[in-house]
């Protein structure tokens, strides 16, 4: 009786190159950032914890597909971003409208670090959706701007709009104003 | 390029290209305004680091492992009736007779086959960092809060019907492998196959199987092992 199957071996060390173990090394070396990023998608801890488990389960999945390792975050964060959109076409949700207080502090602030990071959070989480999504893409994701226009059917020119404009807000919001305020454009 | 371009392009994409740094360098004014955008994004950068559930990889993989474990082929409604009257007619003569505590043969076949099985989970490595090994202890309900020695390699492995906790350590007359299956009660004996040497023993949360191709190293490392897998007194006063 042959009872060795695979097993699910702890990964950081040499040996198991099984799929599971891959899947391991992956869901330890990734849930973070992809979590950050459902965060900043839908600004919902619950809901990004829910995101986070599908997008991997639907990996697990879909593994043989991941034929190049230094890929796999791009991967997951395409199934990501399709199962957030499932999500509201399913669900039919509503975008959230966060107060000050919903929005998670930093572990370990620093002095004026965390000052600028609590109004940076509440800014970010209070931008349009078609600012915030391209945003996080870049600056969590790595994305280059002609990735960002790639996965969201855009011109690069117009997702460069959206990432300035973005930052013009922020910069508002820092400088005392309103993320939601007039931006002055160069042009 | 001149100071606009160089700005707009420098708010929609903070990495330079050959082009911009060129200008900036010759600039100072626009290198005052680099410097204070590199800021701004190192201050973003940090905005987005929310706290992320301290759980949140375990919960993952706990949950592929069940899925993966529980899921059936789809079949239809009668061949699923069917392989239902087979199921349950097995279930009364194979699995009953196999998961009493006292078959320990079976355990200690099982236990034989698989380190026979993985010779590769006996060679030296690196010790596993201990995260990693609580992690792996902890999706077999087990809280292993200090290792008694270090571990070389670490998995959660099948065995039979059984989920096992498959460790190897290090000594340094040979290497010595555990396997510890929880909630299973097994009398204690010893056995041997092949010139590997087999001691089972039950510990208060499971079945703790020590395994080395040298007799004389099991004891120590089962008494060593047997105190770290066992639940604190408290929790097994409370299961009594």
């Amino acid at each position: 009786m042959d009872t060795a199957k695979a097993c699910d071996a702890a990964p950081g060390h040499q040996g198991m190159s099984s799929r599971q173990a891959q899947f391991d090394a992956l869901v330890r070396a990734l849930s973070a950032d992809l979590y950050r990023f459902a965060y900043w998608l839908c600004r919902d801890q619950t809901l990004a914890q829910d995101l986070v488990q599908e997008t991997f389960m639907r990996a697990w999945k879909a593994m043989d597909d991941l034929r190049d390792g230094a890929a796999a975050k791009a991967w997951l964060i395409t199934i990501l971003r399709r199962e957030h959109a499932r999500l509201y076409e399913r669900k039919s949700l509503q975008q959230v409208d966060l107060e000050a207080e919903d929005v998670p502090e930093h572990n370990a602030p620093g002095p004026d670090a965390g000052a600028d990071a609590g109004v940076l959070r509440r800014a970010l989480a209070g931008l349009p959706a078609k600012y915030r999504e391209p945003l996080v893409m870049q600056v969590l994701g790595g994305y280059s701007c002609q990735e960002i226009a790639d996965a969201l059917g855009l011109t690069p020119q117009a997702v460069m709009t959206q990432l300035f404009r973005a930052r013009q807000k922020l910069r508002a919001a820092l400088d005392g104003g309103d993320a939601q305020g007039v931006v002055h454009e160069l042009s | 390029m001149n100071c606009l371009d160089y700005r707009r392009r420098l708010g929609s994409e903070p990495r330079e290209d050959e082009l911009m740094r060129a200008h900036r360098v010759e600039c100072p004014r626009c290198a005052e305004h680099h410097r204070r955008s590199q800021d701004f994004e190192q201050a973003l950068r940090a905005a987005m680091q929310v706290p992320v559930p301290e759980d949140l990889a375990e919960m993952v993989l706990l949950r592929q492992t069940t899925v993966r474990r529980r899921r059936l082929p789809h079949v239809p409604g009668w061949l699923a009736l069917a392989a239902s009257i087979v199921l349950a007619a097995g279930l009364v003569f194979v699995l009953w007779p196999m998961a009493s505590p006292t078959d320990e043969d079976e355990l200690a076949q099982l236990a034989m086959d698989h380190y026979l099985h993985e010779p590769y989970a006996l060679d030296p490595r690196p010790p596993v960092p201990a995260p990693l090994l609580r992690g792996s202890a902890a999706r077999l309900g087990v809280d292993l809060a200090a290792a008694p020695e270090a571990v070389s390699y670490a998995a959660v492995c099948p065995m039979g019907q059984y989920r096992s906790l498959h460790l190897v350590v290090q000594r340094p007359e040979a290497p010595v492998t555990l396997f510890y299956v929880p909630a299973l009660d097994t009398p204690e004996r010893r056995f041997e196959q092949d010139g590997i040497h087999g001691r089972a023993l039950t510990v208060p949360g499971g079945t703790l199987l020590v395994m080395a191709a040298r007799d004389d190293l099991l004891d120590a490392v089962a008494r060593s092992w047997a105190v770290a897998l066992s639940p604190p007194a408290e929790v097994a006063a409370g299961q009594r």
